[in-house]
């Protein structure tokens, strides 16, 4: 009987033991799924594809309408333009040849400076965005173009307005975005506050929700910010490129030990109405 | 299996929109309680169909598996055992769904806060909290009548 209990009672621990073995490996493997550094098999890509392609299709009769309300807003908004580029029209020549002089004395720079890393630099791929991620707190969006299209993880991906984020995952049609607005406590971006004279440096690391800004920490120079300043990304890093816009700062304050300043940002980028993304192909170097 | 499919490619459709209409449609998870009114005496076949709704839903949607894929067989787990105590009809059905989206959006942020993916902040959970009642409750009533659920009989003892 006493032999029995004490069997008994090993073989729970072993199975507790089990358990928590089993979770630990659950966790980890979660981990490595969820934070993206898990490649694709060749399986998921094609399910993924096919699933994409089909809800790509049902979306697009959406899309059509969605599109139409936008052309005519922009028809609009166009003939207003028309009119004022109308009276700036003969000035443009004199721009147009000021602009030539003007790259020409760049590229001269640029060659003699050896500076990489630069927006001009890649080449553009538009994408539309056929799904935003279900889950609010992931923060990512899928795109209609993949592998096929020369899309590789860590691309960055951008809008007419600004940064939106980078590439992290990709199929043979599909590729996943991850957004600059995710609570990610991984994501960090370098970038530069610019005031009318000076820059200063920063990380760019994590959103508040409540607020909808970025939040820039570790800017540990005294030089002076202001509200209204922009935000573009600095080029230290080799995966964005310097000179893309995120926002505007629209609060300055310490850090929670009054040893560096942080900035709020309110971003360029509508993160609410995406549509249409513009992938910025280059080398991609290992961050 | 047609509320889900259904269900399923309106979530992906709906994403796009779901900022700019402030919804937060979470409906492959709310077709898993008429997955369990329709196939509840075959216990076996709708474990497999929650598991696989998983599958697909983290391939297609969020790039995680097998979080979802894990989440969604609890929660079929869970309905299963909460009909055992309700019986079916609206009322009974809309507190279900209640209780399985707020069951699912906990579980995801203990698992996400574990792994050290999102810091551990209540207001992540708060958020869109009444959004998402809103309209996964909506979407309920409204497939609830349409597909005439409350005719299904749950026997109690049926799994």
């Amino acid at each position: 009987m006493k032999l029995n209990r004490r069997r008994k009672k090993i073989e729970f621990k072993y199975v507790v033991l089990i358990v928590i073995a089993g979770i630990l490996i659950l966790i980890g493997f979660l981990s490595l799924s969820v934070k993206g550094d898990r490649h694709q098999t060749f399986i998921e890509k094609g399910i993924r594809d096919i699933g994409l392609n089909i809800q790509k299709v049902l979306y697009t009769p959406f899309r059509f309408i969605g599109d139409k309300i936008d052309e005519y807003s922009d028809m609009k908004r166009i003939y207003k333009s028309y009119k004022e580029l109308d009276e700036r029209k003969s000035k443009i020549n004199v721009l147009e040849a000021e602009n030539e002089e003007l790259k020409k004395s760049l590229d001269e720079l640029k060659k003699l400076l050896e500076l990489k890393n630069h927006l001009s630099e890649y080449e553009k791929e538009n994408a539309a965005v056929i799904n935003r991620n279900v889950g609010d707190w992931y923060n990512t969006l899928t795109i209609d173009k993949g592998e096929k299209s020369g899309i590789k993880v860590g691309m960055v991906v951008i809008t007419d307005s600004g940064l939106i984020g980078k590439i992290i995952k990709t199929s043979f049609y599909t590729s996943d975005v991850k957004l600059i607005t995710t609570m990610d406590l991984n994501t960090k971006i370098s970038v530069g506050v610019s005031s009318k004279d000076n820059t200063t440096y920063g990380l760019l690391s994590g959103y508040d929700i409540k607020k909808k800004e970025l939040l820039v920490i570790d800017i540990i120079d005294d030089t002076p910010i202001n509200i209204g300043d922009k935000v573009v990304t600095s080029g230290l890093s080799d995966v964005f490129p310097k000179g893309i816009i995120i926002g505007t700062v629209s609060k300055i304050e310490s850090d929670d030990f009054a040893t560096s300043r942080r900035v709020r940002v309110t971003p360029a980028t509508n993160f609410n109405s995406l549509r249409y993304v513009t992938v910025l192909k280059g080398d991609i170097a290992n961050d | 299996m047609i509320n889900l499919i259904i269900s399923f490619f309106l979530d992906g459709l709906l994403s796009i929109y779901q900022k700019t209409l402030h919804i937060t449609p979470m409906f492959s998870i709310v077709a898993l309680i008429f997955l369990f009114l329709r196939y509840h005496k075959d216990s076996s076949f709708y474990y497999k169909a929650c598991l696989f709704a998983g599958f697909i839903y983290d391939l297609l949607y969020t790039n995680t598996f097998p979080l979802n894929t894990l989440i969604f067989l609890l929660l079929g787990f869970i309905i299963s055992k909460l009909y055992l105590f309700f019986s079916n009809n609206l009322l009974n059905g809309i507190i279900i769904n209640l209780l399985v989206l707020i069951i699912y959006k906990l579980v995801t942020f203990v698992i996400l806060v574990l792994i050290g993916y999102l810091p551990f902040n209540f207001v992540l959970i708060l958020d869109n909290l009444l959004s998402i009642i809103l309209t996964n409750t909506f979407f309920f009533i409204f497939i609830y009548i349409v597909f005439k659920e409350h005719k299904r009989k749950i026997s109690r003892y049926g799994l």
